[in-house]
């Protein structure tokens, strides 16, 4: 229609292009590279082997090669970011769209609990969490993000169920008696679905990043497990000289958050129409 | 309103509450206490740190605490910090205006910028300027936060030279007018750093919120009334696309503050992000508190001044 | 000892010549860029490298270790605020003369009742004071008249003067209305009264400490007319503060900044020899129980094969380049004991696969990870998160250790939870780093068996070697230094023998100043000690911020 011009739809098919590459690579990972992850082929000769043949995206300052550890860190990375997601998304949209079809007080409840989540910083909870409990695995580190990132989603869904609950349609439908559960599957979420596809945009445009901010504070993936994240921490120091340690990860990095953002603009645009 | 204003206070203290008692216990049963003071110094012996430990009553149950220390704030003594050697009202009233001047300017920057390049691009969707722009937000979106920052480091400020590396003033500077210019001169990067993405976010929601008013049938209706294009845009449409940034706007407070950990780590500025991320590695119990409680209150009061944006922007909402 | 006029004289006679006739320029400003703050402003509550660098710079000690560094007796040492000082008859009271023209910041007179206040707050248990087990060697502290106080020692001791170099006076007029335990918390603590070269001008806790030069001080006008330390904690952003000349000093810079300093050229790198060293130390406590031995690196055949495992000149080449040395045991070279004869098991991995063969470790899993009894050989290591280097290390070591078939498990930890997990025993190795000084008392801390006293509170492993022990104390107690070098150097060879630990490096310090200064020789354990001494260079350009403060 008159939104959608050929480009826009090249650009979503870009995106899932790139994420369906990106999943691809991450599980053929073994297969498309002749070095281990972790191997350190000679740390003192050939670290920080710019990129050549033998390397393609040279090697970090342990001599390991970065084309592998990319590979086998959107493993991590993606594996993270996806539960992640999965978890705040599930959680904010219970919350959300519950306290917007129950009665007053759980609603006032569950708001005013949101509210008091959202005021604690997040990077401050992850903080004392990881401070608590030391060095974290993929699956508890995903879950944690999870669990500390689901409140906004369920202010904007409680907002825009609140919204939708107003609309003819929906009025109508509660008005005829239509159960609560089957107004939430029937037609409520589906109402939600742009918002929620923009919340989960956002959602893991923010997962990504933070595993790599949590690596910049040192409250990462556990050495020596490949991660984005990880990959740009370890490149810290002298982003001029090594640049190929810092650009790849970040190209990377930038490169699916990107490609799922296209990705969820072209489908909200679908969904409307 | 005047009762329904009470109720939201109340409420608002409650989560305060609940928010500085789940930070106090949290950072209590993380191991290590305030009086270990560097990783490799074992100078301090145990008896010694503990006999510490009980002089200012960390020992005793953590509700104790707690509801010493709640008495204590209402006495209006917030406290020492065992890490700054200051008692922890002096430090936060040091922190304090550090960040609000960094928040504050970087905040209205994104939002006023964001909500006007994010409406112009919304109701001008089919043009290549403003497809552009909205590529640009994404690409700003997708780089992590802290590279942001390093970059302007590493490249403004340290590989051309044209703003300073980072700390919120010249040492020995200059005073009076020069030195307002000076102080401008270091909050440059720090807020264009925190606030490159915000706006991008911000812009990415009124861009989709004013594309979908502008389709919207009131808007349909109003241009079939003869009303003015002019007004439609910006009485109707806008007023209605500002829902979602304003609901987005009311949960920024707190996340904010953890862009802030990071943007004043690596621009070494005196604010309260460093204030709580160095609290919470000092274990610096009545620093955290204190910090934390600042902190909520913002938020609270965020939180509230945006929902009321939220009903006069959306009068649908007035009812619920 | 001779009264130091003269030496006075001279400095003033240099300062004179360095700030030229009219003394309009003044002496500079110097802007000290650090990672970390102070953690304190009072010597008797330091504990980090900067801590001693600020309480030094405020308060002067009555001697002070001289550029021997020979810590033994009383060679070494130069006069401070005692002048003189003269053993009593029996050779266990130290008696100290003040010096006539040593003032507190506020103006008053530094009297013996200065020297006995000091001590004082060291002893307090109130007071929590780090430094007390540095004075345990002494009995008391008397004020024989008013310019004279006595240090009586408890009994001989190799290094009496180390001792009486940590008992700084403070303020009696103004630290005796202190009650007790409430010294951290004073208002002296915050805004305190010295007699060092600086005074505090102003303090932002974890931002800047601002410091003056005291103009009438007894030992002379020093160079600098304003310090200030500015704190970047993160040392990127620090170190280029330097480079863009918006800070002096960055006292130790990474190997990677080292090579990045021929862009900067207004920077002048200055090396100097080392005082930490970082290690592998190995638990000999089981971590699930510590009243039992290790059920593995008890033994000390497996802690030679993982000693042999590790490549430590490629380590320190891949980690620091030239800029470290493979670590010798547990001491740095600069020391005055140290030991350059005795030598750590060498790198042979085929000695590490035999003996871990040997012990029945024998059979492999299908990653190479060797097994007994279906039980993997699996070690988990406690690693520093805030130590970039031992972070590197532990990245560099579980790859070595791999290749015998050893899966070395990394725990990470920011700082609190590492030192908790440490002093608890929960690991089974540690990676350990050490901060020395000229005195060799910090082994008692680091190597000496733990005793419910506090010895041994550093010995993180659990080491505990009677012989050790025993030659530690003939050479601390010795007064011969030869004496004390040959005990302290058996005492060396038993931990290397027993393979307590892992010696990976000890780096050099490389710091970055800028080159306006002209600075006198570099003092390796201390640099700051000679900031006075910092001249502006007349042929060099100045920066605005070098320009006299305006008169207070």
């Amino acid at each position: 229609m008159n939104g959608a011009p050929r480009s826009r739809e090249l650009g979503a098919r870009l995106g899932a292009a790139f994420l369906a590459l990106v999943g691809l690579a991450a599980l053929a990972a073994p297969w498309l590279t002749a070095h281990a992850p972790t191997t350190q082929l000679d740390p003192v000769a050939l670290a920080w082997q710019p990129p050549s043949a033998a390397h393609w995206l040279g090697t970090d300052s342990y001599s390991r090669d970065v084309w592998s550890r990319l590979l086998f860190g959107a493993r991590a990375t993606m594996g993270i970011a996806l539960l992640a997601v999965t978890v705040s998304l599930t959680l904010g949209t219970l919350v959300g769209a519950l306290a917007a079809l129950a009665p007053r007080w759980i609603d006032t409840l569950l708001m005013r609990a949101t509210d008091a989540l959202l005021a604690i910083p997040r990077l401050l909870l992850l903080l004392l969490v990881v401070a608590g409990a030391g060095t974290l695995e993929v699956a508890p580190l995903a879950l944690l993000l999870g669990a500390t990132g689901w409140m906004t989603t369920a202010r904007v869904v409680r907002q825009e169920s609140s919204r939708l609950l107003a609309t003819p349609h929906l009025e109508g439908a509660r008005a005829l008696g239509v159960p609560s559960g089957r107004l939430l599957t029937r037609h409520l979420l589906p109402s939600l679905l742009p918002t929620l596809a923009v919340a989960a945009t956002a959602a893991f445009a923010a997962a990504v990043p933070l595993e790599s901010g949590l690596s910049y504070l040192g409250l990462g993936v556990r050495t020596p497990l490949p991660s984005w994240g990880n990959l740009l921490a370890d490149a810290e120091s002298q982003p001029l000289a090594h640049w190929w340690v810092i650009v790849f990860p970040t190209l990377a990095i930038a490169g699916t958050v990107l490609a799922a953002n296209a990705l969820a603009s072209a489908l909200e645009r679908r969904w409307r129409r | 309103m005047g009762a329904a204003l009470l109720r939201r206070l109340a409420q608002g203290a409650l989560v305060v509450l609940f928010v500085v008692a789940t930070c106090f216990t949290l950072i209590r049963l993380a191991p290590g206490d305030p009086f270990f003071r560097a990783l490799d110094e074992g100078s301090v012996p145990a008896e010694v740190r503990s006999a510490q430990l009980a002089r200012f009553g960390y020992d005793r149950p953590i509700p104790e605490q707690f509801v010493r220390y709640v008495g204590n704030v209402v006495r209006g003594d917030f406290g020492w910090s065992h890490s700054r050697g200051q008692p922890v009202g002096a430090a936060i009233a040091a922190a304090l205006p550090a960040t609000l001047l960094l928040v504050g300017t970087a905040g209205l920057l994104a939002f006023v910028g964001g909500v006007s390049v994010g409406a112009w691009t919304g109701w001008h969707a089919d043009r290549s300027l403003s497809r552009g722009l909205d590529r640009l937000a994404m690409l700003l979106l997708s780089i992590p936060d802290y590279l942001l920052a390093l970059l302007a480091v590493m490249g403004p400020a340290l590989a051309w030279g044209l703003f300073p590396v980072g700390g919120a003033r010249t040492e020995f500077g200059p005073t009076g007018l020069l030195g307002v210019v000076d102080r401008l001169h270091h909050l440059a990067l720090p807020v264009l750093a925190l606030a490159l993405p915000i706006a991008a976010v911000v812009m990415r929601l009124q861009h989709a919120a004013m594309r979908e008013v502008r389709e919207a049938a009131f808007i349909r209706t109003a241009r079939a009334n003869g009303v003015r294009e002019t007004r439609i845009r910006w009485r109707h449409a806008l007023r209605n696309a500002l829902v979602p940034v304003l609901s987005y706007g009311g949960v920024q407070f707190a996340a904010a503050l953890s862009g802030v950990v990071v943007i004043e780590r690596i621009f070494a500025w005196p604010g309260m992000g460093r204030l709580l991320y160095e609290g919470v590695l000092s274990r610096d119990y009545p620093l955290i508190a204190g910090g934390v409680l600042v902190g909520a209150i913002g938020t609270v009061l965020g939180t509230m001044c945006a929902d009321l944006a939220l009903r006069w922007a959306d009068p649908r909402q007035r009812g619920a | 000892m001779p009264r130091c006029s003269r030496f006075r004289s001279a400095v003033l006679l240099l300062a004179a010549l360095g700030c030229g006739p009219a003394d309009r320029d003044g002496g500079g400003t110097v802007i000290i860029a650090s990672p970390a703050d102070t953690e304190t402003l009072l010597p008797a509550l330091r504990t980090t490298v900067t801590g001693r660098m600020v309480t030094e710079l405020l308060f002067d000690p009555l001697v002070e270790l001289g550029p021997s560094l020979n810590p033994f007796g009383d060679a070494g040492f130069e006069p401070r605020l005692a002048a003189s000082w003269a053993w009593d008859a029996d050779s266990l009271a130290l008696v100290m003369t003040l010096d006539d023209d040593a003032h507190w910041h506020d103006g008053q007179p530094i009297v013996a009742a200065d020297v006995v206040a000091g001590y004082r707050v060291i002893m307090d248990p109130a007071n929590g004071s780090p430094i007390r087990s540095e004075v345990t060697d002494l009995d008391s502290v008397t004020a024989r008249d008013a310019r004279t106080a006595v240090l009586h020692f408890k009994g001989r001791t190799a290094e009496p003067l180390v001792t009486a170099a940590a008992v700084v006076p403070l303020p009696a007029h103004l630290v005796d209305t202190i009650p007790s335990g409430g010294l951290a918390t004073s208002a002296f603590a915050q805004q305190p009264v010295g007699s060092g070269r600086y005074r505090l001008v102003a303090r932002e806790p974890k931002a800047r400490t601002e410091f003056a030069a005291v103009l009438d001080h007894y030992r002379g006008r020093p160079g600098p007319d304003r310090l200030a330390l500015v704190v970047a904690p993160d040392p990127a952003t620090g170190i280029a503060k330097l480079w863009a000349e918006e800070a002096d000093v960055w006292d130790n810079l990474p190997p990677t900044e080292v090579a990045a300093a021929g862009s900067h050229p207004q920077v002048r790198l200055i090396r100097a020899d080392g005082w930490d060293y970082t290690f592998i130390a190995f638990n000999y406590r089981d971590p699930a129980d510590t009243s039992r031995a290790h059920p593995v690196l008890a033994t000390r055949a497996i802690r030679q094969a993982l000693s042999h495992a590790v490549d430590r000149d490629q380590l320190v080449r891949a980690l620091f380049d030239t800029l470290a040395r493979p670590l010798l045991g547990p001491f740095v070279r600069a020391q005055f004991t140290a030991d350059t004869t005795l030598t750590p098991p060498p790198f042979d991995t085929t000695e590490a696969n035999r003996l871990l063969d040997s012990l029945g470790w024998s059979t492999r899993d299908r990653a190479g990870i060797r097994q007994r009894s279906g039980r993997p050989l699996r070690l988990r290591a406690l690693v520093p998160a805030p130590s970039a280097n031992r972070v590197r290390a532990s990245v560099l070591v579980q790859e070595q250790l791999r290749r015998i078939g050893v899966d070395l498990v990394i725990e990470k930890l920011e700082g609190q939870a590492f030192g908790a997990a440490r002093d608890a025993g929960q690991f089974d190795l540690v990676f350990h780093g050490v901060g020395t000084t000229p005195s060799v008392r910090g082994l008692r801390t680091t190597w000496a068996s733990r005793t419910p006293g506090g010895q041994g509170r550093l010995n993180a492993g659990n080491f505990r070697d009677s012989l050790f022990d025993a030659s530690l104390e003939a050479g601390l107690s010795a007064l011969d230094p030869e004496r004390t070098r040959t005990e302290i150097r058996t005492a060396y060879g038993r931990v290397i023998d027993d393979a307590a630990a892992i010696w990976l490096y000890e780096p050099v310090q490389v710091a970055g100043v800028h080159r306006r200064f002209l600075t006198p020789a570099w003092r390796s354990d201390a640099w700051w000690r000679t900031i006075g001494e910092w001249r502006l260079d007349p042929a060099a350009v100045r920066l605005p911020r070098d320009a006299a403060p305006a008169a207070p």
